[in-house]
């Protein structure tokens, strides 16, 4: 199956990375042939960026080799990974907003083409691979499509043999993703192998003519996408998972979040959602991959982005779409944001000061604007304690804990509130496993105990592991939402990656 | 050559250290200055110490004292409430003015009164004043999004005009003065001096009162606890339910207020009346900034740093005077204490590093 | 020549007179804030190139005695300053402003303070250094110190010149060179202009040197050219410079017209008496604050055009900078 070793533009031979205990690449055999489309496919950390890493020189691997048209090479630096012919496009495009495209790109490449020449490669090179740009205008009038013709341009004027698009299409229109394959494929047929880093099982089987699989940094196979299953392929990027033979029985109660006929749009974010309701005493897993929309959904639940009409979100019977967060605070709604630092706690406040942040319209604590000291260190006190922070002094900033301890700390803060609806996005990222379980036991417990739980989150053997019912964001629109036991991994993977219509709607 | 590594831990004891470290930086260039500038340095350094228990009688010197820190401290305590929220409002001195021009606006519209009870009406005015013209740059930064630091800094100067203006013009009194000035407030409206011979009076008081009262909100209440969460993370501030344009709204009517209050006890109790800007103001309004800094925008810091730029002050005019040393030595203290507490605030934050690699190349070449 | 057009040519070398510094130190400090710094300390840099500037042309000048009735006391003397001097005492105020500049980038560029506090810090610095040496060099109880004649027309013109040829210069610097480029990139956004391996903080410290050395000059040229040295000679220039540039919205083009209208407002206004004598001094001081009025509109008028703002303000204007680490 594998073509003459010469041919291979880029080969890795038994590549092995790891950071401290986490292993992000185990003895990785791939490569890549010029003119070839090639899909490197797998679940967020699955080791696909590491990988992609290594062979444009931003790290270096701990074992393994790596050919360069059959040459064992040290990629050493991005500089020397661009001067031997690898381009990369990234999928956050680093670009000037009052800088014009031409000086965008002249900027960035290392060539000493400047001025009206380079505007004459940079057309001609974009009018090659029908890119259309106009090189005087400013960056920050561009669309995302614009920006990453930038990207690409940039990338192909230093003459790439081998380009590597990392997950291109996330922020594209649809019109504007077609354009693109359009360019990849003109860039194949000129000789150039091409990496494409995708979740969209889709585009890979109508762009790609072969497909790497790699699963927890290891490769699981590689096949032609344009002749194997979707199914297949899912069932090899999520590998095989245990689903709950049944949901635990917990008795549910009155509704405590629906929202119905939600649409909106921000910034390049988009959400829709068709109808959701929300049981007490019920945990509803929202699956997906990342940047499908989980962070605009939080903000929407939170009431950190307002939405219209207001009765599109109703958490207990209130209508809140134009609620802010306190608002919704005094309907009993709690919200545990992503981000730890910066958004969830204020990382130079104390634990003290940071408890104060979601229980500023909390009678207990703040009465007629003056804030009850003693009660905010008890209630800090209390949180620290019931959920087991380890911290060096509630007076001491949140920076200084580990990242377990803030988390058990912001959801604890949460929950002892004993909230009627709880929203959580990605509860347990980057915690440590003991904290993790701990997290995910008291999430259980709430849930015991009467409340609404919805997590956003893209672990899915968590949410497998606590979640009732399921449904899968992508590209903004959320799916139907099933019981746990009734998905296989097999279905989770094909609406994760957008190749099943599991919508009711479009 | 220095890199900066951010601490791992961030304690008290870090910021009290390099509390110290400013000082000692600040005394040890006090001295050089003092040095440098004076024919009997160590004269001028024991005198600029203990200028009180000089010559006249301590009560007066400390007094004066006491009467600069209370504008200061007052103008100051107001600014941070901004600064705090990175709202900056830069245009005290503005405000100052504007304050002194209501308070008289205000003294006419009552009709020219003669009881000292028209005075909290007076200062209220006063206080409106200065609200009213630090509203101008929160509108134009709320509605237009305009730099409110360049448009309040611009607002410094048109008021400055328009109090020189108003003392030409239209408020003009008597044409005899050396210099342009309205007629004096009459001497029952003017806050009664509370301890005979010094400068200390009744408006001084008043400018306590309200710094106390600011102190206490920003220490215990909401609204500080807002404006120290929207200083370095504004997604948290939404988080919290708090609005942003409410923060600049507040923070600028609150330091408008504040130096508008001290602007219109300055007009009422020191001057008596308005004069021409260049012979009226005093540079509270920048000087204020400075104490903002200094007492690293803490309400207790803030007196601190106010009473010690103040003492620096008269006690420069005091070697002026007795030694013949140019009283400038006093601004370029204030800016030594300020630079050394602005350097070493970062240490607080960060570790030097003293790195000997002479690396040529650019640094890191990391994307993401 | 008629009257009239007589007095059109005094106003307009006053304007000329007024506008040349504003232009000077403005033009220095548009470059630093295109890298992302702003400095509020232009002057206080300007007054101590003033100072520096001053005292090295008071060193400088030769003084000959023509008439020596009494030994050791000169009734008439001739002080000569040649056009070499005149560069050396330039030279003197470019460096002196640089230094003061250098102060202000060591604390925010290596120290990372706050870019207001020290630059308001800086112009109070620039103040209290040039009165303290200032009477330290001249004596406490000085008025004015007369250096010789001023400089010839020559002489006098160079600066103007050069203020003028900084303009394109600057402009062309800017936007078509990798040197502005790369300015202009890190003032845009500091973060991915790191990521791509520039040495952000370097780069400012340099802009803002160069923003010292402006300064110093167009203090320089106050008292060289304009009024002798006295204290707080500048009367608040280095401030009008700061309006001048959002006046200009960055562009160096427009910030030479705009010194040129303040020039001509604020030589105006002096000369008001002779315009309208019929004017009450009341109204002349309003007239005054129109530079300040003319850069709000102007602010306000550019703030409500995103577009305008996105291309010419530099984004990370005035933003900390904490690269990681």
């Amino acid at each position: 199956m594998s073509p003459a070793k010469t041919s291979a533009l880029i080969e890795t031979r038994q590549i092995g990375k790891s950071f401290g205990k986490t292993i992000a690449n185990q003895n990785i055999d791939f490569q890549v042939v010029p003119g070839q489309i090639h899909a490197l496919l797998g679940e967020n950390g699955a080791g696909k960026s590491t990988l992609m890493k290594i062979i444009c020189g931003l790290q270096q691997p701990d074992s393994g080799t790596l050919f360069w048209k059959g040459q064992a090479v040290e990629i050493s630096s991005p500089k020397l990974a661009r001067a031997m012919g690898i381009g990369m496009v990234h999928q956050h495009f680093a670009l000037f907003e009052g800088l014009s495209v031409a000086e965008n790109i002249a900027f960035s490449i290392d060539g000493a083409v400047q001025g009206p020449a380079l505007e004459k490669k940079i057309l001609a090179l974009a009018d090659k691979f029908g890119l259309a740009v106009e090189p005087h205008r400013p960056v920050f009038e561009l669309s995302a499509g614009e920006r990453q013709r930038i990207e690409i341009l940039r990338a192909l004027l230093q003459t790439p043999e081998l380009l590597i698009l990392d997950e291109p299409t996330s922020v594209l229109t649809p019109q504007e993703a077609d354009q693109l394959f359009d360019t990849v494929r003109k860039l194949a047929n000129e000789g150039h192998g091409v990496v494409f880093i995708s979740h969209k099982l889709k585009e890979v089987r109508d762009l790609c003519d072969s497909a790497t699989i790699l699963r927890a940094g290891t490769v699981v196979g590689s096949c032609d996408p344009r002749t194997t299953s979707p199914e297949e392929i899912a069932e090899l990027m999520l590998g095989s998972r245990e689903i709950k033979a049944v949901s635990t029985p917990r008795d549910t109660g009155g509704e405590r979040l629906r929202i119905q006929n939600l649409t909106m749009s921000v910034d390049a974010q988009s959400l829709q959602i068709e109808s959701l309701s929300l049981l007490a005493g019920e945990i509803f897993g929202v699956a997906g991959v990342a940047g499908n929309g989980q962070e605009l959904l939080f903000a929407a639940l939170s009431g950190e982005q307002l939405c219209r009409p207001a009765d599109s979100i109703v958490i207990n019977n209130e209508p809140v779409g134009a609620t802010g967060p306190n608002g919704r605070r005094a309907l009993q709604a709690m919200f545990v944001p992503e981000e730890r630092l910066g958004h969830a706690a204020v990382p130079h406040m104390s634990l003290i000061d940071n408890t104060l942040l979601t229980n500023v319209t909390n009678p207990d604590i703040v009465s007629r604007g003056i804030v009850n000291r003693q009660r905010l260190i008890d209630n800090a006190g209390q949180i620290s304690e019931r959920f087991e922070v380890r911290h060096p002094g509630l007076k001491r900033a949140a920076q200084n804990l580990s990242g377990g301890n803030l988390q058990k700390f912001v959801v604890g803060r949460e929950l002892l509130k004993q909230p009627a609806l709880l929203v959580v996005n990605q509860p347990t990222w980057g915690v440590d496993a003991l904290s993790a379980v701990r997290i995910r036991e008291a999430l259980l417990s709430l849930a015991g105990s009467g409340s609404a739980i919805l997590v956003i989150s893209q672990d899915l053997d968590e949410l497998l592991e606590i979640s009732d019912r399921l449904a899968v964001l992508h590209q903004g629109v959320l799916g139907n939402a099933r019981p746990v036991h009734e998905w296989t991994v097999e279905a989770l993977g094909l609406a994760m990656t957008g190749s099943e219509d599991n919508h009711d709607h479009s | 050559m220095i890199t900066l590594e951010r601490r791992a831990n961030v304690t008290h004891w870090t910021s009290l250290r390099s509390i110290g470290i400013a000082l000692i930086i600040t005394m040890l260039v006090s001295v050089l200055v003092l040095f440098i500038m004076s024919d009997q340095p160590a004269q001028a350094i024991w005198q600029m110490l203990t200028f009180p228990w000089q010559g006249r009688r301590m009560e007066v010197q400390l007094g004066l004292v006491l009467q600069q820190t209370a504008y200061l401290a007052t103008i100051a305590i107001g600014l941070s409430v901004g600064f705090r929220a990175n709202v900056w409002n830069i245009g005290a001195e503005g405000q100052f003015a504007l304050g002194s021009i209501g308070a008289y606006t205000g003294y006419l519209l009552l009709g020219s009164p003669e009881t000292l009870w028209a005075l909290p009406a007076i200062l209220a005015a006063g206080m409106i004043g200065g609200c009213l013209w630090a509203l101008i740059p929160a509108a134009l930064r709320v509605t237009c999004n305009t730099n409110e630091l360049l448009t309040s800094l611009m607002l410094v100067y048109i008021g400055g005009h328009l109090l020189t203006y108003l003392c030409i013009g239209p408020w003009k009194g008597d044409p005899k003065a050396g210099q342009a000035e309205t007629y004096p407030l009459p001497d029952s409206l003017r806050p009664a001096t509370l301890i005979s011979g010094t400068e200390l009076h009744a408006g001084l008081f008043i400018l306590l009162v309200a710094f106390i009262i600011l102190a206490a909100i920003l220490l215990f209440t909401l609204l500080g606890y807002r404006l120290r969460v929207a200083q370095h993370t504004p997604r948290a501030e939404r988080f919290a339910g708090f609005s942003p344009n409410n923060t600049v709204w507040m923070s600028f009517a609150i330091s408008g207020a504040m130096a508008g209050l001290a602007g219109a006890v300055y007009m009422t109790a020191e001057t008596g009346k308005l004069i021409q800007a260049e012979n009226y103001l005093e540079n509270f309004g920048f000087a204020a900034i400075v104490i903002a800094f200094l007492g690293r925008l803490n309400p207790i810091g803030i007196l601190l740093a106010a009473f010690m730029i103040s003492y620096v002050n008269v006690g420069a005019s005091y070697i002026q005077a007795a030694l013949r040393v140019d009283d400038s030595v006093a601004d370029l203290i204030e800016v030594a204490a300020l630079f050394s507490f602005l350097g070493t605030a970062t240490l607080d934050q960060y570790q030097l590093k003293f790195t000997r690699t002479l690396r040529k190349s650019r640094g890191p070449e990391v994307l993401s | 020549m008629s009257v009239d057009s007589i007095f059109l040519l005094k106003l307009l070398t006053a304007a000329i007179l007024l506008a040349t510094p504003l232009l000077l130190a403005a033009l220095g400090e548009l470059v630093v804030e295109k890298s992302g710094v702003l400095n509020l300390g232009v002057e206080g840099m300007m007054l101590i190139g003033a100072l520096f500037g001053y005292i090295a042309a008071y060193n400088l000048q030769t003084i000959t005695c023509l008439e020596e009735l009494v030994p050791g006391f000169c009734q008439k003397e001739e002080r000569v300053f040649t056009f070499a001097d005149y560069i050396i005492a330039l030279l003197a105020a470019a460096t002196a402003g640089a230094l003061l500049a250098a102060v202000f980038g060591f604390l925010t560029q290596g120290l990372r303070a706050n870019h207001v506090a020290v630059g308001l810090g800086l112009s109070i610095l620039g103040a209290g250094l040039s009165n303290s040496l200032g009477s330290n060099f001249f004596g406490v109880n000085y008025t004015s110190v007369q250096v010789a004649d001023h400089p010839e027309v020559f002489g006098k013109d160079a600066l103007v010149w050069f203020s003028l040829a900084a303009v394109p210069t600057i402009w062309y610097v800017l936007q078509r060179t990798r040197l502005g480029l790369v300015i202009r990139a890190v003032g845009e956004n500091h973060d991915s202009a790191y990521a791509l391996g520039y040495r952000v903080s370097r780069i400012r410290f340099y802009c803002i040197l160069f923003g010292g050395a402006m300064a110093g000059l167009a203090g320089a040229f106050i008292v060289l050219v304009h009024v002798d040295w006295k204290e707080g000679v500048t009367v608040g220039k280095g401030w009008l410079a700061l309006a001048l540039i959002l006046f200009g919205t960055w562009r160096p083009m427009r910030v030479l017209c705009g010194a040129y209208i303040f020039g001509l407002l604020w030589a105006s206004e002096l000369r008001l008496d002779n315009l309208f004598p019929a004017w009450q001094l009341e109204w002349k001081t309003l007239l005054t604050t129109a530079p300040y009025l003319l850069t709000i509109i102007v602010l306000v008028l550019i703030s409500r055009n995103p577009r305008m703002i996105r291309q010419n303000a530099p984004a990370s204007l005035g933003k900390p900078f904490n690269p990681p680490s």
